[in-house]
Order: structure tokens, then sequence, then C-alpha cells
């Protein structure tokens, strides 16, 4: 028996688990799809351990994505959170912004309620100025009377202080007199610790109110793990984070799926070295583009989690209601694919699965693109004639044929695709004509080359292991941790003292979260960005810098991209508004699923009649374990594995690049 | 002549136009140089067939629903087909040709195809300055346009697509802040362009002639989802009316009033009994009645309409000249966009309680409640503050009204209060819900919010821009009105007042401003409870 030496990548999803494992010592990987066993991740980890055939004595290390919270928050069970503010400001989370979320509908709901009623928000008598001065001392017996009074009534304690981003002081004092009362107390400062108050208070609220599910979760898998074996999380910035570390920011795993997704299309990037490039990961029921420059996703620091815009950081993952699943209907609003979705249950009509509404999937099943001899998981099983029952009605009612309903349909959902792509590269200032499109999820490789065509796109890449993509993202990721602050350093009175002194906070603030729980000493890599504009806009551009950057330098790079953004610079007065520092740990594996080479030319392993823009065509069907590197071969064709199905049109041409990965180059419609 | 397009094409071709007119949008925030256009969002985009009906539009805000078309309209009867050229581009403000009011800048370029002209592309933006009596051109006491702002009749600033210098300079000449608008009118400018390059390709993929079609069969299915709302409605002919706030101490009420005639699948909205335009800037614009009539109808569909022209083939709107909502070209308008706009929803609203009481709102908060605070750094710099409030929304007949939100045609954010203590010599001391507020009701209408501001400068301007002080949210079938908006000023002393609340003050260092904004109206009767 070999020393124990197995990775495994696990993304835990609400129906499946995918899992990916690599031995780092015989350079050997394996991959699994399970059920997922709901709410018992003793029990997943055991189905996958199985499937893949090792025992948790094998193994070496586990990262694991997880949509735990994501689905907490969703379905809104969460703990009962007590909620401390500066007085005057208790009503911070009923006023929100103000504005509503559906502007034209009277009966909507304007926003959600507040996560906290009013007889849990409590207002204390401490105030800073925006500059970090105190302007109202603490009253230390206010808080512990508070504390005491609540016995029992919250789980959790979340201390939200009005310019606790310049000044943490205030809470940190709070924050250890909650401690005496209660084990999971979240400080908005650590949270998030930027200006705007409302935003900070929903952050800090939502993170507290996951804190006692997320330790207990933990605590579980500690308790079944041998103790030697490494655990990590995979979090929504795209990297690894230790269990001490979630435990403490646990809002930072939601969004760790789609994350983990981008984070294995940013390894393919890189493995083709486009410095452009857009990962689609299209599911059943939505599809998530994220822009990829120079093998670094986008981030952000604001994201849709269930009904609430959340301030954290995140890969900038932009998600529609287009699917495979998405519900084909033709009625009032014209033809429309999408956004109501047949979802998992019952699922498109050719599963048989009870559902006889037409989906996208169906339409690919009469197109040939999905064939039922050809579809090999086991798990999902393709009716052909259920898929042309479910689209009999429209047909009918267009009085045209079966074949251009579908293709009619494939153009829709290309067509708002399309919309999704181009809002992405726009809003970065990016032609989306040059970037690479890396298509993954299980719909993602089948309408990628047509989509492609529709915007001008020459490249087409298909990962490897497309459809287990998010595992494979655990597994190579990087430990890492981020942190952005509100600094406001106005360039006017620079002091490089000032500067490096918080660059060097942030960074201290990142390194400790990245180690917690970390044993040895491992080589950290630090990146800052700071946040720059003019004095007066909220809107800041973000300038790659370092603590010893000079004023004149910052100030060059700053003129530069503004000028590359928006076609001008001034020389009025600009200020770094906050800083963000990004903390890395080398990953272990980047080398993760390079295939073994095959030089013989592959056989179809049937040929079947496809229908694509330019009318039928007889399309031979690859296995896609039997192609190999080096070898184009012409469209139309297309190329299966387990769970997922590669489409090549016809004047495309496919090839497999030397990291395993499909490449189809997209020719325009002759 | 082709064929007619497939539902599919249809389809394929209004997703290109919304993402064309989002692009726009984007182009926009990019690339202005104000921070309202980039961070608040005040602004819009969208696309015309040739005759200047929209066909798309990209970035909602609700107060140019009805402003785009019209703009388009307008200025096509004003300018004539013949001479257009591609690559130029006009601006145009007027609140005669189709306008709202005068910072409301729209940018407008045909676009052609092999001579042909195909569409319009049009980019609406709100300038920081557009002239006036005051910085920031909201004058609360103005009594005729030009106290409002500089007038801009259809005017070209691009020809072929370069700048024309001497116009420009005539223009940035009557504007206080001439860079930032310069950089907003090139900002609007290069949005046109990317819908022209965009454009030119949608018309090379399908033809100008599918293209058309297309055109022709979204207003189509526009105006049968407009009709299949309508037709839910019960007929008859529905009256209501509200009223704005007086013009003045001991001024008279400006009374809106609307009939609403419902007929089968045909909608009209008749505002000629409304009051006669006044010398103060509450006069609005036949667009923005418009406007008011197109929210309820998208509102209280159950289904999607689209924002396309095709809705007014179905939808007639009635102004009558010479009224508060078709004013003198002579008379002001600033205020007009955002407060009496919402009054015409207002009185839609009251009209239709008699047709669909399951499917109105009580009164709610119908003033933006605009507050401009401004004033000199130490060393001599400008600095000046603006932000607009929500409060309460009113009862309806299956829930109370939500607190402290926008309603009906606004929808702008607030400005958080570190934002406001960390930029301005301003201390937020309290934001809070403003209890009791609401009025009572079957269904009680939404808090107000309260918002204390406390100056640290000496010195400082202050306008006040609101509505609904005097004449409350109105509460509907036996539910009460809500609470008014209140403007109190607390003098260093302590000693506090009511004051207008529309009108300019000077503030000195420790004196505090209360806005108080108003609850919504319940709706029913409340019960013994």
């Amino acid at each position: 028996m070999s020393i124990m030496n197995w990775h495994l990548g696990i993304d835990i999803g609400g129906t499946f688990t995918d899992v990916v494992a690599h031995d780092g010592t015989t350079g050997q990987s394996r991959t699994a799809k399970v059920w997922s066993v709901k709410d018992d991740p003793r029990a997943t980890v055991s189905t996958a351990l199985e499937a893949l055939d090792l025992e948790t004595a094998d193994v070496r290390m586990l990262t694991f994505g997880t949509t735990i919270v994501t689905n907490a928050i969703i379905q809104g069970q969460p703990g009962r959170v007590a909620l401390l503010t500066t007085a005057g400001y208790g009503d911070v989370l009923d006023i929100a912004r103000q504005s509503r979320r559906v502007l034209y509908n009277l009966a909507a709901l304007p926003r959600e309620p507040a996560p906290v009623p009013r007889e849990l928000r409590f207002e204390i008598d401490a105030r800073m100025r925006p500059d970090g001065s105190i302007a109202t001392a603490l009253d230390a017996d206010q808080v512990r009377d508070i504390l005491r009074s609540l016995d029992g009534t919250a789980d959790s304690i979340a201390v939200s202080l009005l310019h606790a981003y310049a000044n943490g002081e205030h809470e940190r004092s709070v924050g250890e007199l909650c401690r005496e009362f209660f084990s999971h107390v979240s400080l908005s400062h650590q949270v998030w610790p930027q200006l705007k108050e409302y935003e900070r208070t929903l952050a800090t609220v939502l993170n507290a109110s996951v804190m006692p599910m997320v330790a207990n979760y933990v605590a579980t898998l500690d308790e079944f793990l041998p103790p030697d074996l490494r655990l990590e999380l995979f979090h929504s910035a795209g990297g690894m984070m230790t269990p001490e570390a979630a435990v403490s920011l646990p809002l930072s795993l939601a969004l760790s799926g789609p994350a983990a997704g981008v984070e294995a299309a940013r390894q393919v990037a890189r493995d083709v070295e486009a410095p452009l490039a857009i990962s689609i990961d299209m599911g059943g029921t939505t599809t998530d583009v994220c822009l990829i420059v120079d093998g670094e996703p986008e981030v952000r620091d604001q994201a849709q989690v269930g009904p609430w815009t959340v301030n954290l950081q995140m890969l900038a993952v932009h998600s529609i209601g287009a699917g495979g699943g998405s519900l084909v209907r033709h009625g009032s609003a014209g033809m429309q694919v999408g956004p109501e979705s047949a979802g998992a249950d019952p699922g498109p009509a050719c599963y048989g699965r009870g559902g006889s509404r037409p989906t996208l999937t169906d339409a690919a099943v009469i197109l040939g693109y999905l064939q039922p001899s050809t579809h090999t998981d086991g798990s999902i099983r393709i009716d052909r004639e259920l898929a042309e029952r479910a689209f009999e009605g429209i047909a009918r009612q267009l009085d045209t044929p079966m074949p251009r309903v579908a293709r009619g349909v494939v153009r829709v959902a290309n067509a708002n695709m399309a919309r999704a792509l181009r809002r992405i590269t726009v809003d970065r200032g990016v032609d989306t004509r040059d970037c690479t499109l890396i298509a993954f999820g299980g719909a993602g490789p089948m309408y990628a080359a047509e989509l492609a065509r529709d915007v001008g796109i020459g490249t087409v890449l298909v990962p490897r292991d497309s459809s287990l993509l998010s595992a494979i993202g655990c597994l190579t990721a990087a430990p890492s941790y981020t942190r952005q602050r509100t600094v406001r350093l106005a360039g006017t009175d620079w002091s490089a003292d000032a500067f490096k002194r918080v660059c060097t906070e942030i960074a201290d603030e990142a390194r400790e979260s990245l180690l917690h729980g970390r044993s040895g000493n491992p080589e950290v890599s630090v990146e800052y960005i700071a946040f720059m504009r003019y004095l007066g806009q909220s809107y800041a551009i973000e300038i790659p810098c370092m603590p010893e950057s000079r004023a004149d330098e910052l100030q060059g790079s700053f003129w530069r991209r503004h000028r590359e953004l928006y076609g001008y610079h001034t020389d009025e007065p600009w200020e770094v508004q906050s800083l963000r520092v990004a903390a890395k740990i080398d990953p272990e594996n980047p080398e993760f699923g390079r295939p073994g080479a095959s030089g013989t030319a592959p056989e179809p392993i049937e040929a079947v009649s496809c229908i694509f823009a330019e009318g039928p065509a007889d399309t031979p069907v690859y296995a896609r374990d039997d192609l190999g590197p080096a070898r184009t071969m012409e469209g139309p064709l297309v190329v299966v594995d387990r769970t997922s199905t590669t489409v090549v049109p016809p004047g495309c041409r496919l090839g497999t690049t030397p990291h395993g990965h499909l490449r189809i180059e997209v020719r325009e419609t002759p | 002549m082709s064929e007619r397009p497939d539902v599919f094409t249809v389809e394929v071709i209004r997703q290109a136009l919304a993402s064309i007119a989002e692009e726009m949008s984007l182009v926009v925030m990019r690339a202005a140089r104000s921070p309202l256009l980039r961070e608040a969002g005040d602004h819009s985009s969208a696309l015309t067939s040739a005759d200047g009906g929209v066909i798309a539009q990209g970035r909602d805000i609700p107060i140019h629903l009805g402003v785009m078309g019209f703009a388009a309209r307008e200025f096509l009867k004003v300018v004539g087909k013949e001479r257009l050229a591609p690559g130029d581009i006009w601006y145009l403000n007027l609140p005669e040709v189709g306008g709202n009011h005068l910072p409301d800048v729209k940018a407008v370029r045909p676009v052609f195809h092999e001579g042909e002209l195909l569409a319009f592309a049009v980019s609406l933006a709100h300038w920081e300055d557009i002239g006036g009596a005051t910085p920031g051109s909201y004058t609360a006491h103005a009594t005729d346009v030009w106290q409002d702002g500089f007038r801009i009749p259809p005017t070209r600033f691009f020809a072929g697509d370069e700048p024309i210098e001497e116009s420009l300079n005539l223009l940035l000449a009557n504007i206080r802040t001439r860079d930032v608008i310069r950089g907003d009118m090139f900002a609007q400018a290069a949005a046109t362009r990317v819908a022209d390059t965009r454009l030119q390709t949608l018309f090379e993929t399908h033809g100008p002639e599918t293209f058309k079609a297309a055109v022709e069969k979204l207003n189509e299915l526009t105006e049968e989802q407009t009709r299949e709302a309508i037709r839910d409605l019960p007929d008859g002919v529905y009256e209501g009316e509200d009223h704005m706030d007086d013009i003045g101490p001991d001024g008279e009420h400006v009374a809106i009033r609307v009939k609403v005639t419902i007929d089968g699948d045909a909608a009209t909205f008749d505002f000629s009994a409304s009051g006669d335009a006044v010398e103060a800037p509450v006069n609005a614009t036949p667009s923005l009645a418009a406007t008011a009539a197109g929210f309820f109808i998208k509102a209280i569909s159950k289904h999607e309409i689209f924002h396309a022209d095709g809705f007014f083939r179905a939808v007639k709107v009635i102004t009558r000249p010479g009224s508060v909502l078709s004013p003198p070209y002579s008379y002001p308008v600033v205020l007009g966009n955002h407060e009496t706009s919402q009054r015409c929803v207002d009185a839609i609203m009251r009209a239709m309680v008699h047709c669909v009481p399951d499917a109105v709102t009580a009164g709610g908060s119908g003033s933006a409640s605009v507050l401009i605070f401004s004033g000199q750094w130490p060393d001599g710099r400008w600095w000046s503050f603006y932000e607009a409030h929500g409060g309460g929304e009113g009862g309806r007949v299956d829930r109370d009204g939500w607190s402290a939100t926008r309603v009906n045609l606004a929808n702008v954010m607030n400005t958080p209060a570190e934002m406001v203590e960390a930029q301005y010599p301003i201390v937020v001391s309290k934001q809070a819900l403003r209890d009791g507020s609401g009025g009572r009701g079957r269904h009680r209408g939404g808090n107000g919010v309260v918002r204390i501001y406390e100056m640290l400068g000496g010195d400082t301007k202050f306008a006040a821009m609101l509505d609904r002080c005097k004449v409350p949210p109105y509460g509907l079938l036996g539910g009460e009105s809500g609470a008014p908006y209140e403007l109190r000023r607390v003098s260093t002393d302590g000693t506090e007042e009511v004051i207008e609340g529309r009108g300019h003050y000077r503030l000195g260092k420790g004196e505090k401003i209360i806005l108080s904004t108003g609850g919504g109206g319940g709706y029913g009767e409340a019960g013994d409870g």
C-alpha cells in the first residue's frame, strides 16, 4: 500500500455531490458523482469515499465546497440574532436604502423584512467619527445590562457601530463583553470593514445568523475525520480557508459552489494563456458567467444571496435564469425560454420523471444533440418520444415543423445568454469578441459553439471533466484570504507612512485569517489593490499597488486606467478610497488534469442525424476519452462523456489542448 | 418585402435590442463625469423605430417611461426627417418638445442603414447643473422657466461624430460646472455611437426588412399585452383627484384630476380637469402624465408588458393645454418631474379604487423630498450634497403598507449616513422610523423616516423641495391619511420651528434640520382594536 497522499475536492450540492481525488504520490486521479445526503456531511463524505474506493486513512487533505450557508439563508432558517448599534441607528435594517426590488408590481413586497425584530435590537452610547476619533465614549455597564436582559432569547450577537471601519476599538470592547455571555459574536469591522452602515450591518447580522450552524457542521466533520487529515473550505472569493476561519466568518462560504467552478475555469484560462476569458456554467435552472482577465477572475464585493443583496468579497459571477430545464412558452410575451424552469424535479419532459412542458433540453433531444443511446450516465434516461410530445402543442399552435421550433428555441436561449456575456464585458470596458469562452456545467458545452458564433467569439474551450468542474476547483485552488477596508487617504496631503501602515495592517489581518488554524509556516504571498477615485465620486477603480508605492506612481497608474476605461483623466484631487489585500499560499496540485497522450485516430461510437442552423447533417459521435491531443476534426460532430455533451456545429473545428481540454475553433456561418 | 419573421426571430431581435439599450446605459455609467449619473444612475437609454416610437429601453427609471418616446417623436416633428444625417447627434431639453424638466437632457442620434433611416438611439441624462437661478438648478421660488435653467431646442452638437465646438461653447458658457457637463455630453454621445455600431450588425444579420417587420410585431405584442391587462378591468368611467401643496404661503392648492375611461380593451386617461398652470416649479409636461398612466397599467397587470410604443395604441392620455400638466412654454417645471408626476399616479389610484379596489394602494411617500445642502470648505472650495428620501407606503387590500420605501415612479436610493458624515461637514445624529406616522385602517400605512442633520460648518445653504407637507398621503375606503411630511429647524439654543417645505435657507454652525417623511395612508376602516 502506498503512503496516504490523496487530496479530495468535494462539491456538495443540494442534489448531487461531485468529488475529484488526486494522488500526490502517483499522480493518479479518480472522480465520482454521488447523491448528497441531506444535512449529513459525514454520510456524504462516506458515500463519496466509497464511490472512489478510498478510506479516510488514505486521504491527506479534503477541500469542501458547500451550499449550506446559501441554503440556510434562502430558506430563512438561520439562528436568532440580537443586534447592537450606535444610538439613533436601531432601525438601520428597516430603512435599508429605501429602494424597492420590483418596479412594476404594486402588490409585491418592496423588500425583505428586517432580519432582526425590534425587540432584539439595542442602541448603545458609543460613537466614532469618520476619521476614527471617538465622539461618544463606550459605556460598558450599559452593554452588560443589555446582554443580561437577553437571557436565552438570541443564539448569537451582531455588533455594528457607526464608522467602525475607521476604528474598531469600540466594537472589539463590546465583543469582549459579549463573549462573556455568548459563544457566537460577529463584529461589523471584521465582517466588512467598509463605509455604508446598512450594508455593513446586514452582512454582520447574516454572518451572525449562520455562525452556530457552521460551527456545528465543522465540529461534526472534525469528529468523524482522522486528526491528521487537513480540512479546508472553499470560499466565495475563490480560494480555500481553514475551518477555524470559516467558523468566525461563515458568510464567506455563501456562493462557494459557483466560485469553485470559476476557479477551475481560471486554471483552464491559464493553461491556454488566454488573456481574456469568460466562464459560462450552464446548469438546469441558471447560467453563471464570469469574466477572467489575465488569468484572474473579476472580484466584487456585492452578491445576491437568496433575497438579500449582501456585501462580501466574492467572484463577480453574474447569474441569469437560463438553463437546460428552462421552460418554453408561447403567449402574450411572444416566444420565451426561461426564466421559469422545470428544475431538477420533474426536470425536462425527456427525462420521463413526470415533466410534460417543453424545455430547452427537450429541444436538444429533438435536434439530435442529446441521444438516448449515447448518454452514458446511467442515472438519467432520455426519451425522445416524450420530448416530441412536449413540443406538439407549440408546433401545432405555430403551424411549424417541430425541428424548426426546436432550432428557434435554441436561438432564443442563445440570445438571452449573449445578452449576459455582453453585460459583463461592456461593464469592464472589454470587447466580447476578444474573449475565449470556457463552457461547462451540464448544458454549457452543448450550446457554447453556436453562442460564440452569435457574439463573434472565435474560440470555445470545454474543460476536461467539465461537469465536475466545481469539485476540480476545490482541488486546484490556493488557500487565500481577501480583505477590503475603507481607508480614505487623500492624494492632496499624502503620507507615504500612513499608506504603508494601513497596507501592512490589512495584510496582517488577512495573513492572520489565512493562517488561522494552519500548522507549519507556509510562505504567504500578498497582493494589494488600491480603489482610487476623484474626490466626490463614489465609484472607484482598481489599481494594483505595493505598500511602498509612491503617490506619483499611484496617480500615474490611476490616470492611465481611468483613460482606458473612461477615455479621459483630469488633474483633480484623488483619493485611495479603500484597499483590498489578498493573501495566498501557493496551491499544491497546480498540475492536476493532464491526460495521457493518445495518437490514434478515434473511431466514432455511432453516427446520428442532427439539425443545425444550416440544416440537417449526418453527425458522428465520439467518446471524449477516445480523443487525444494534436488531432483536429471538422464539425459537425458530437463528443460525449459521462455527464455532458459537446456539440461542434458544421464549419467549426475541434481539437484537444495539451492539458486535455477540448478546443473548438468557431467560424462564421458561410 | 421579405416574409414576416417567425416568432423566434422576433424574440432574438427583441433580446438584441434590449441588450443594446443596456449597453448604452453601461457606457453612460462608465464614461459620465458626474456622480449623479455614475452612482445614482439618474439616466435612461432607449431605441426607437424610425417614427420615434420606443422599441427598447435600458435601465429602468419609471419616471422616464413615457418620456423617451415623446422626446424622439416631438424631436422628429420639430426637426424634420430631411435634416437628419448619419453620425449627427442632437441634444434637447425643452419641456414643450416632449421634455420633462430642463436638467434631463436627451441626446438623439438618427441611425441609418444604406441611406435609409431605421432607428433612433436616445440617451437621457440628468445634468447636475443646467444654469438657472441657483446651483444645481433646483429653484423653489422660480416663477418662469428661465429661472429653472438654460433651454436647449433641438441642436446638433456632433456632426459626423465630431463635436461642433462653437455650439458646445455657447451651451457650456451657461452651465456652472462646464467640465463635468462636457464629460457627460460626450458620454451620452458615446452611448449613441455604440448603439449605432451594434444596430448595424443587427441590420446586416437579419436584413432591414425583417428588422422593420420584427419591430412592428413587437409593437403588436406590446399592444396585445396592454389590451389583455385592460380587459381585466371592469368597464366604466372613474374619476379621482389629488392636490399639490400650496404654491407659497396662503397660496392655492393645485388640483390634479383624472377621468379614466375603461372601454373593453382600451383605456383613456383624461387629465383635462386639472388646475391651470401656475407660476411655480410644479408644472409638469404631458409626457409625465403619460408616464403615470403607463406606470399604473404596468403595475397592476398580471403579466409582463414590454416597453414599446405599442402600449400607447391601447392607452390614450389627454392633457389640456394651459393646464398644470401642459403649461405654456414659459412656465417653470423642475419639480413637476418627480412631485406632480407622482400626484398624477395618486389621482389615478383614487379614481381606480372604484374600479379595482383590490389592485390599488393607498397614498404613500409621494414626495421625493429633495434636500440640497451646500457651502464652502475653509480653503474656499464648494461642496454640495443632494439627496432624496422615501417614506411610508399606503396600505393594500391584503397587507399593511411598507415603511421607509420609495413608491410608484420613484426608486432612487438614500445616501448612507456614514457617507454623508465622511464627505460633508454634517452629522446625521439620527435616522429612524417615524413611529405612528402611518394612517390607521384595516391595513395601516407604513411609517415614514426621521433624519436629523446637524451642521458642523458655518453658513450652510439649504434648499428644500418637499410636497405633501399640507396635503397628506390619502387613505382609501375609510382608511385614515398618513402623517404629512414635516421639516423643522432647531437653532443652537434648542428652539424648534416648523419651516416651509419648499424654500431656501441659510444655516449656522450647530443648527439642525429634522426631516420627517410622510406615513402611508390606511386601507379600509380601522377595526375597534
